[in-house]
């Protein structure tokens, strides 16, 4: 009997033990909209380009805006939207989101920490974009103020309430298949046929946020016509930070870093 | 003491069998028929894909074809937005690589059968006997019988010839929405359009063969866009199946369009 208890009193403190090991942990810090200057989650922090004085349009050259870290366990989505007049004639969207994908790997083949500093520090400097377009009239939320998407919902002839999704911008992925969507700091683009004079909202949805800063920057370029056969991370540029630890060769961004190696 | 604890749980444990979650899904049952005289064995019967859908459309593509909701951006064609769905066989990976998206399940009562349709190289390039096939299969998938055969066995064939000689397979459509006026229709992927080699499981050999592939399977859309698959050759319904108020079971579909 006494052996029993013993052993529950064990048990009971080992359990307590590891209980409260666990709250030592302060998770914010691993979340990506976690602003440290102010201990508080970013979320819900939607631009509204078209109230921009140099709002991009077509075919006015890449713009390069920065777009705050979404609260995804809230469903606050952080992002940007931008109107655009259809031409009559198809039109190209692309988005490169902050900033190269493995830059790691373009730098260092070893893929060694340890002789390559900079490994650790490029990843948290990525961030994704989700790019979505259609009809200015059939967006679900409200530029400036929420973001939104382009389902819309109908009752069919058998009184089924249906949902359909509206997005113009359609992205293939690996397979072949619609509905693909781009990884961290990777470029989505799409075209669409337009009609002229009616009004079509693209939208940037932040999926993720560079860690380093909470703050993603991305390259934004509407084109007249139909998208290139080849789009990479160096069709766009100016979607990165000025890094303050040296880069090899005497680069200031990984991305000139990237790219002028890619060209070679 | 222990009376006290296992009264409430007892309870609890009975009354969650009196839950009803009143969810609007539900399974549908019924049967797919291949006129005999369309296929003569029903090892050239292609996977069959059944939908359950809002209504029938026999205008939009010149054969007969689900209702669609209008077409967005580059679509070739509006997304025919199924409630639900089945197929009859699943592309299965037959052991070998040559075979990815050309096997599909319930269509083989032995190895010889399956051979006579899907001949294949043996490592030395000669054509692979069924002894061949057998030993492939039981390293590839660690089965130590034919009876462990997924693919293979009187037991797992899903089309039986009727009376009238046509063919007849059970279908049952999970967990669908199944409101009265929608209909039923399919179609049976004759050449294997559906399937794709890039997906599906990652070769389970891998690790011993060094190999990486994909065991291969069906796309993910082929209810919506059917009309991306369906090739020369392939079977479809001509005449949809109706859904009746309150009916889950007993329906029949009949196959008897051949695309060309």
């Amino acid at each position: 009997m006494t052996t029993t208890l013993r052993i529950s009193t064990a048990g009971l403190v080992l359990g307590a033990t590891l209980l409260l090991g666990g709250c030592d942990l302060d998770p914010f810090p691993l979340l990506q909209n976690y602003d440290p200057d102010t201990s508080t989650l970013l979320g819900g922090d939607v631009i509204d380009l078209d109230e921009n004085e140099d709002a991009p349009d077509i075919d006015s050259g890449v713009f390069i805006g920065t777009v705050r870290a979404s609260n995804v366990g809230a469903g606050e989505s952080s992002g940007a939207t931008l109107t655009i007049q259809g031409t009559g004639d198809r039109v190209c969207v692309i988005v490169d989101p902050q900033s190269v994908w493995r830059d790691d790997l373009q730098i260092d083949e070893s893929g060694n920490e340890a002789t390559n500093p900079y490994m650790s520090d490029f990843p948290h400097d990525d961030g994704d974009l989700d790019l979505l377009i259609g009809l200015a009239s059939f967006y679900t939320g409200t530029p400036g103020e929420e973001i939104g998407d382009f389902f819309g919902s109908f009752p069919d002839s058998n009184g089924v309430e249906r949902s359909i999704d509206l997005n113009l911008c359609l992205m293939e992925d690996y397979h072949g298949q619609v509905g693909g969507t781009s990884g961290r700091a990777t470029p989505e683009w799409c075209s669409f046929e337009t009609q002229e004079g009616i009004d079509y909202r693209i939208v940037l949805q932040v999926y993720s946020a560079p860690i380093d800063d909470n703050e993603l920057k991305y390259a934004l370029d509407v084109r007249n016509g139909a998208c290139p056969d080849e789009i990479n991370e160096c069709t766009l540029r100016g979607d990165y930070d000025d890094h303050e630890a040296e880069l090899p060769g005497g680069f200031q961004q990984v991305e000139e870093l990237y790219c002028d190696a890619f060209e070679d | 003491m222990l009376r006290f604890c296992l009264l409430p749980l007892a309870a609890v444990f009975f009354l969650t069998a009196c839950f009803e979650e009143n969810l609007p899904q539900q399974d549908l049952d019924g049967q797919v028929v291949v006129p005999g005289d369309l296929v003569n064995d029903a090892r050239d019967i292609g996977m069959v894909y059944l939908g359950i859908y809002e209504g029938f459309d026999a205008e939009q593509l010149g054969y007969p074809y689900p209702k669609t909701a209008p077409r967005v951006g580059d679509n070739p064609i509006g997304d025919a937005l199924p409630y639900g769905g089945t197929t009859v066989g699943h592309f299965t990976y037959g052991c070998f690589r040559a075979l990815r998206c050309q096997v599909i399940s319930g269509r083989y009562e032995s190895l010889d059968e399956f051979l006579e349709t899907n001949p294949v190289d043996n490592d030395q390039g000669e054509a692979a006997s069924a002894e061949d096939v057998y030993d492939q299969c039981t390293w590839y998938y660690g089965w130590n019988s034919l009876e462990d055969f997924s693919f293979i066995g009187t037991d797992q064939l899903d089309f039986a010839q009727n009376a009238d000689g046509d063919w007849v397979a059970d279908f049952r459509a999970w967990h669908s929405r199944l409101p009265a006026g929608a209909m039923i229709w399919g179609f049976a992927d004759n050449d294997f359009t559906s399937c794709s080699t890039d997906q599906g499981a990652i070769n389970r050999r891998q690790s011993d063969d060094g190999n990486y592939f994909r065991e291969g399977t069906n796309f993910g859309d082929v209810l919506n866009f059917a009309d991306k698959y369906i090739t020369d050759g392939d079977l479809i319904s001509s005449t949809p199946t109706v859904l009746e108020e309150d009916k889950t079971q007993g329906y029949t579909l009949t196959l008897d369009y051949t695309r060309d």
